[in-house]
């Protein structure tokens, strides 16, 4: 059973991951974005994505025995979409960093438009030039 | 009513069994992920994918909706369970089983109350999703008859429950005011919405 779930949260973590960067690529979100052209962003869901759906469609194929009941599901869903966002920002965060600006972002997914997650945390709490 | 029901199934069901592509094509989409994934992707995309500010919060609340419907989808299918527990077809008829079998009660059909719950919630925010959704939603439904582990009146009946509550929530939504705005205002001071 922990085989399952723990496959179940890794095809969900991958194709979160892969959604993130396709929307942030469409939505010009440099601060969610693994790349600095969109073009990559759009490989990288569908590379991600594509193979994920996939493999849930054929779950049964491969796993003729066994379940992971909706409780459980909506659980490990849940845990691999958060884990999957956390590390879109950390990531973006290292992959296109730049100096911080000390114009103030707009509130919530906008604010990627501009920034970075950390330059956001550092725009917040950090020491202001 | 039920004769029909059984004539129904026995129909749809004797289908499957005669052509290999198309049975390993409905067990997929009959299987409990295959669905439920590709609908919370969906659900992200609209979360983050959407350019306008306006069309996005009403996206997000769409999403909120379906949340909250597919919680409320649930309380009526175990509720449903708590005084009515009708048998998987499997059980009383002659069936092309070509899934694994389910324990728990054949009706509601409890996949159908999820997906529509979700996919009616969509549709009254986003149409073109919600249409994507909805076709999805017949699919799936389609196919657990298809696969031999709901009678029709099964998956009609979680259908009806998931968009009751999909509707329901949207009702409510509109009562609570400013308040899903204010949801959506302090998920934005965590850069989450």
């Amino acid at each position: 059973m922990a085989a399952l779930a723990l496959e179940y949260f890794a095809l969900v973590f991958a194709a979160s991951l892969g959604v993130f960067q396709a929307a942030a690529a469409y939505n010009g979100l440099r601060g969610l974005s693994f790349f600095n052209r969109p073009a990559w962003g759009y490989l990288f869901a569908a590379i991600t994505t594509g193979p994920t759906l996939a493999a849930l469609f054929t779950w049964n194929l491969r796993n003729a025995t066994g379940i992971i009941e909706g409780g459980e599901q909506f659980v490990l869903l849940s845990l691999a979409v958060l884990a999957a966002y956390v590390l879109t920002l950390v990531a973006a965060s290292l992959f296109n960093g730049s100096p911080p600006s000390d114009t103030t972002p707009p509130a919530g997914i906008e604010a990627f438009k501009e920034a970075s997650f950390f330059e956001l945390l550092r725009n917040r709490f950090g020491r202001k030039r | 009513m039920i004769a029909f029901d059984e004539t129904l199934f026995l129909w749809i069901n004797g289908l499957a069994g005669n052509v290999a592509f198309v049975d390993e094509f409905f067990k997929g989409i009959a299987n409990d992920y295959f669905f439920i994934v590709s609908a919370c992707l969906i659900m992200l995309t609209l979360w983050f994918g959407t350019r306008g500010a306006g069309q996005r919060e009403r996206n997000q609340l769409g999403v909120i909706g379906a949340l909250a419907g597919l919680g409320i989808a649930q309380g009526f299918v175990s509720l449903t369970n708590f005084f009515l527990t009708r048998p998987r077809p499997f059980t009383e008829l002659p069936t092309n089983l070509i899934f694994y079998q389910p324990t728990d009660p054949s009706f509601p059909a409890n996949s159908a109350a999820v997906i529509f719950a979700i996919a009616v919630a969509i549709f009254l925010v986003n149409r073109r999703a919600g249409a994507v959704l909805l076709g999805l939603a017949i699919l799936h439904s389609f196919s657990r008859i298809y696969v031999g582990i709901h009678y029709p009146l099964d998956v009609l009946g979680g259908a009806a429950m998931g968009t009751v509550a999909a509707l329901l929530i949207f009702e409510l939504i509109k009562l609570l005011g400013p308040w899903p705005g204010r949801l959506l205002k302090l998920l934005r001071i965590f850069y989450l919405a």
